[in-house]
């Protein structure tokens, strides 16, 4: 029962409108959220920045403040530029498969003709719901002895091929795990992007005579343009962080060849030992993400405007 | 001659389908070999179908403790982040609108920011609280980092409420605490419901941050990589661990299939 | 003046009591261990029982956290180090420098260890700063039947190892089995190699890098290592090497498919749980000329912090921990050498070969200890990239001597 307590002039304000009191003092509420964000986000993202100007070990009690010097060795130094690589090759491997097999097969699953719908939907979206670390262990085992010895079987054993120790084929087959681990979330985005386009277009298209492929390419895909767009910039912001995969399953390895920049931060900070030389790669991290993830809404909204 | 390649289309999809589920059924049919069978043998059939792995390495890894130790912390992170991410949306979607924004604003720096960014300072705090090891602590953690998203989705959604029954409680005399419990939060049940799944989905499968702060396999995909990583590596161990690891949240994901779905897509397009 | 001489002789028999029994008067003291080795645990268990059987008022409790080495450091940051400590190689004297353990320097019981455990817990000003537990080895497992059957004899020179290479080729045998997808094992390939050909001539070769007298690049014995390593990845299951792993190595080894494998002595445990009866042996890696010496170093060793409450209860575990019977246990049950002098543990027929080397002195010991920490982890995986042929030797060289030299600037011991 709400308490009865004199009403003051001062919390009827404008009619309709909370007054000045109760506007300020509902802040109060968001006390706990405001709190919590700011200990472990806000001033972990402030003190990484002044970190970042030091060259701690994470161990010594003590510390030189060294100012830029670990951003311009971070531009010399080879392994870090070569994670960048590495991050950029499985994150344009992964997005392009995602978004296009994904594409492929909201397509099909769309279309009414296609039986068994909703079990091949979550046959798809399975592995979604589990962690990637869990996966990359069977998966790792899969590269590893399984594929070797299923081709054994039908004599192929000579032509098998070194999924993970090869350098330059083993950020591919990092990246097939993670196309695999979240193909049915693009495409279930993008089913839910086709049932939205209203049937009477589709049907107005039909009587048209358009067919099947003509009805995709001139009046879904344009209308699933902004969707594609989405999906993208999930995807791409996504497989940026690579991180478990290549942790798991290759170490980073054979020689640097999966070292993605995520796992670059994580060896600088707890192998390497510089804590501060870690922060400031991290904050390259940072801004390379965030210059990625603008372009493209900047795409799409571009994009968006035509159609 | 459409529903006849309709159909030939359907089945192969679903052959695609079984491939594509195939590393599941491989982890299962190994996980009842023994070790060397595994490594020597890997596509055979299982000699015998003995529940051995199971029994071993439940009680090797400590997996019911993982179990219930990720029930935990998923159970109590996903309220605390309801609660929180609620009351500071509520709060801000009724405030004025000029601190409206630069709360959002605030909140919003979260989204581009990837975890490496501040995981190293993370844990030079998570040390000086004297925290790391502790389980509430990974619990507050999780809450502090999960709730901006719930903060934007709750402001949202409550922003398109007219105020008119607020209006009405608060001249009979509520607070805003109570106002929140009575009428914002069960209204907002559909909010809570994406949150719940958002959230809960990525801390219940979360390996780094867990790894970083408890340091000790307590929770289900730690307890699978600590058992990865050691030196002898039983892999007849490690399919059965897989197995027990994975069913909890298919079979979730089986019976809330829709719910489940529903609620990432709200996510995705919400970001 | 009856209930004053009553008192009086209580408070003499309490005392004389507390005198005879000290345990009485003394609080009890709970010392925390923590150390890395899960396969000593029961051992240490016994261990600490029968010490608190001796010293019924201290009860030792010991953990073994996984992520050790991050476990310690969250440890460190916040002052509250373990009362006893495991520590090893660089880590250990970091800790000293940074002053987070105790000087042991003069402690009675470090007299029983011998001197070569000795080095690996003292600084180069003679400090003693931690109490050495084991010894262990690295070198090449080889399957004596299998020599046997072939007529090989254990090769001494590289030129001994191709001829009994080419023989087991012959034979469709995969002569090193080759685990390199865990870049560490790379590692202790290179460490039976660099040990021998570039510390045994210039055992200061560290200090030298640091004064820049030498550098890998023109390093001819590091050229050697190269060589070795390349022969060895020769020989070996080449096409799968780097997808190949630990485990599944052993088990080739195991098995019969692979007659040799260079590893350290703890691989003996997953070897004997796939074939126990195998009749295993080890030699050192053969050089390019006649000195092949046995890679055998000091690993764990336990250190007290500098600011734990119970230092004299501390002291007498460590002391204890050097008497003969406990020192045996503890090596029985982690299936390594100890450090104190006298102790032989007898867990396989492979330690007499290993014991061969010993008593001949054809021993070299690990020399990585003194390397920069940010070199060392990355040592491994430079190797490993220039054995995929990413990298020719001249630029792999090069590149460690990049690294060195970043590793120094940062200053990072």
């Amino acid at each position: 029962m709400p308490r009865r307590r004199p009403r003051s002039e001062s919390c009827r304000g404008d009619y309709g409108m909370p007054s000045t009191r109760t506007r300020y003092s509902i802040l109060g509420l968001a006390l706990p959220a405001l709190a919590l964000y700011s200990v472990f986000f806000v001033w972990p993202l402030a003190s990484g920045l002044y970190l970042s100007l030091t060259d701690w070990n994470g161990l010594a009690r003590t510390y030189n403040f060294v100012r830029l010097r670990n951003f311009t060795e971070l531009l010399n130094d080879s392994l870090f530029l070569s994670s960048i690589g590495v991050t950029l090759k499985y994150a344009a491997f992964v997005t392009a498969l995602q978004v296009a097999l994904g594409l492929i097969l909201a397509l099909l699953l769309s279309s009414k003709r296609i039986r068994f719908r909703s079990f091949l939907t979550t046959a798809f979206f399975l592995p979604k719901v589990m962690s990637a670390a869990i996966i990359s262990v069977i998966w790792t085992f899969l590269f590893g002895n399984a594929f070797r010895a299923a081709l054994s079987l039908i004599g192929m054993e000579n032509t098998a091929f070194s999924w993970l120790g090869d350098p330059d084929q083993a950020i591919y087959s990092l990246g097939i795990v993670e196309v695999w681990h979240g193909l049915g979330y693009y495409m279930i985005i993008l089913l839910a992007g086709i049932t939205a386009i209203p049937s009477d277009v589709l049907e107005a298209a039909e009587i048209d005579g358009a067919g099947l492929w003509q009805k995709a390419s001139h009046v879904t895909l344009p209308l699933l343009a902004p969707t594609i767009g989405i999906c993208s910039i999930l995807a791409i912001a996504n497989s940026l962080r690579a991180f478990e995969i290549p942790f798991i399953m290759t170490a980073g390895g054979p020689g640097f060849s999966t070292t993605t920049l995520a796992y670059f931060i994580y060896n600088t900070a707890f192998q390497s030992k510089r804590f501060g030389y870690g922060c400031a790669a991290a904050l390259y991290m940072f801004a390379g993400i965030m210059a990625v993830t603008l372009a493209q809404l900047w795409i799409v909204q571009r994009k968006g405007v035509e159609y | 001659m459409k529903a006849r390649r309709g159909l030939l289309v359907s089945i192969l999809l679903i052959m695609i389908a079984i491939v594509y589920m195939s590393p599941f059924a491989f982890a299962v049919i190994s996980s009842f070999k023994s070790k060397a069978e595994i490594l020597l043998s890997p596509v055979a059939w299982p000699e015998s179908w003995s529940m051995r792995n199971y029994t071993e390495a439940i009680k090797r890894s400590n997996f019911a403790r993982s179990l219930i130790y990720s029930l935990i912390i998923t159970a109590t992170a996903v309220a605390g982040i309801t609660i929180a991410g609620a009351t500071a949306g509520y709060a801000i979607a009724r405030s004025y609108p000029g601190l409206s924004s630069v709360l959002l604003s605030f909140f919003g720096m979260s989204m581009f920011v990837p975890f490496q960014t501040i995981m190293i300072p993370l844990l030079r705090t998570a040390m000086s609280l004297r925290i790391v090891g502790s389980v509430p602590g990974l619990i507050l953690i999780y809450i502090g980092l999960g709730c901006p998203l719930a903060v934007f989705l709750y402001y949202s959604y409550i922003r398109a409420v007219p105020r008119a029954l607020e209006e009405s409680a608060v001249i009979e005399g509520c607070t805003h605490l109570q106002v929140f419990r009575h009428i914002m939060l069960p209204l907002a049940r559909p909010v809570t419901g994406v949150v719940a799944v958002l959230q809960g989905l990525w801390i219940w499968n979360d390996f780094l941050l867990p790894y970083l702060i408890l340091q000790k396999p307590l929770t289900i995909p730690l307890n699978q990589v600590y058992f990865y990583h050691s030196f002898n590596r039983d892999w007849n161990y490690i399919m059965a661990i897989f197995v027990l690891s994975t069913a909890p949240i298919v079979l979730l994901f089986l019976c809330f299939q829709r719910r489940i779905i529903s609620g990432l897509i709200a996510g995705a397009v919400k970001q | 003046m009856k209930r004053r001489a009553l008192l009086g002789l209580i408070a003499a028999f309490a005392l004389s009591m507390a005198a005879v029994n000290p345990c009485y008067a003394q609080k009890p003291v709970t010392l925390r261990l923590v150390q890395w080795k899960t396969e000593a645990r029961e051992a240490i268990e016994d261990i600490i029982a029968e010490f608190h059987r001796e010293y019924p008022h201290i009860t030792v409790n010991m953990e073994i956290p996984g992520q050790y080495d991050s476990y310690i450091q969250a440890k460190a940051a916040v002052n509250e180090l373990p009362d006893i400590v495991g520590l090893y190689g660089t880590g250990l004297f970091d800790y000293a420098k940074s002053e987070l353990i105790q000087e042991l320097t003069g402690a009675p019981f470090l007299s029983r260890c011998t001197p070569f455990s000795l080095r690996a817990t003292t600084d180069q000003n003679g400090r003693v700063w931690g109490l050495p537990i084991d010894g262990s080895a690295i070198g090449v497992y080889y399957n004596k039947s299998i020599f046997q059957k072939h007529n090989l004899e254990v090769p001494r020179t590289m030129a001994e190892l191709e001829k009994v290479c080419t023989v087991l080729k012959k034979n469709n045998i995969t002569p090193f089995a080759l685990a390199y997808k865990d870049a560490w094992t790379i590692k202790m390939a290179a460490i039976t190699c660099y040990d021998n050909y570039v510390y045994g001539p210039h055992p200061d070769w560290t200090e030298q890098r640091n004064r820049g007298q030498v550098t890998f690049a023109g390093s001819s014995e590091w050229k050697q290592v190269l060589d070795a390593l390349r022969f060895i990845l020769n020989n070996g299951n080449t096409n799968t090497a780097f997808e190949t792993d630990y485990d599944t190595a052993a088990v080739m080894l195991a098995t019969g498919k692979s007659a040799m494998l260079v590893q350290g002595l703890w691989a003996l445990v997953g070897i004997r749980s796939i074939d126990p009866d195998m009749d295993l042996g080890m030699f050192a890696m053969p050089a390019f000329w006649p000195g092949a010496k046995l890679v055998h170093f000091t690993d764990l060793c336990l250190c007290m912090s500098a600011n734990t409450k119970h230092p004299s209860e501390a002291r007498l575990f460590l002391d204890f921990l050097t008497q003969p019977q406990a020192a045996l246990a503890w090596c029985r049950g982690a299936q390594l050498f100890s450090a104190v002098k006298g102790v032989k543990p007898d867990f396989d027929p492979i330690t007499g070969d290993i014991f061969a080397y010993i008593d001949r002195g054809d021993t070299t010991t690990v020399h990585d200890r003194i390397w920069w920490s940010s070199f060392n982890t990355t040592f491994e995986k430079v190797i490993q990239e220039w054995m995929v042929g990413s990298t020719t030797d001249a630029e792999a060289l090069k590149k460690l001597d990049d690294l060195w030299d970043k590793a120094k600037a940062s200053g990072n011991r």
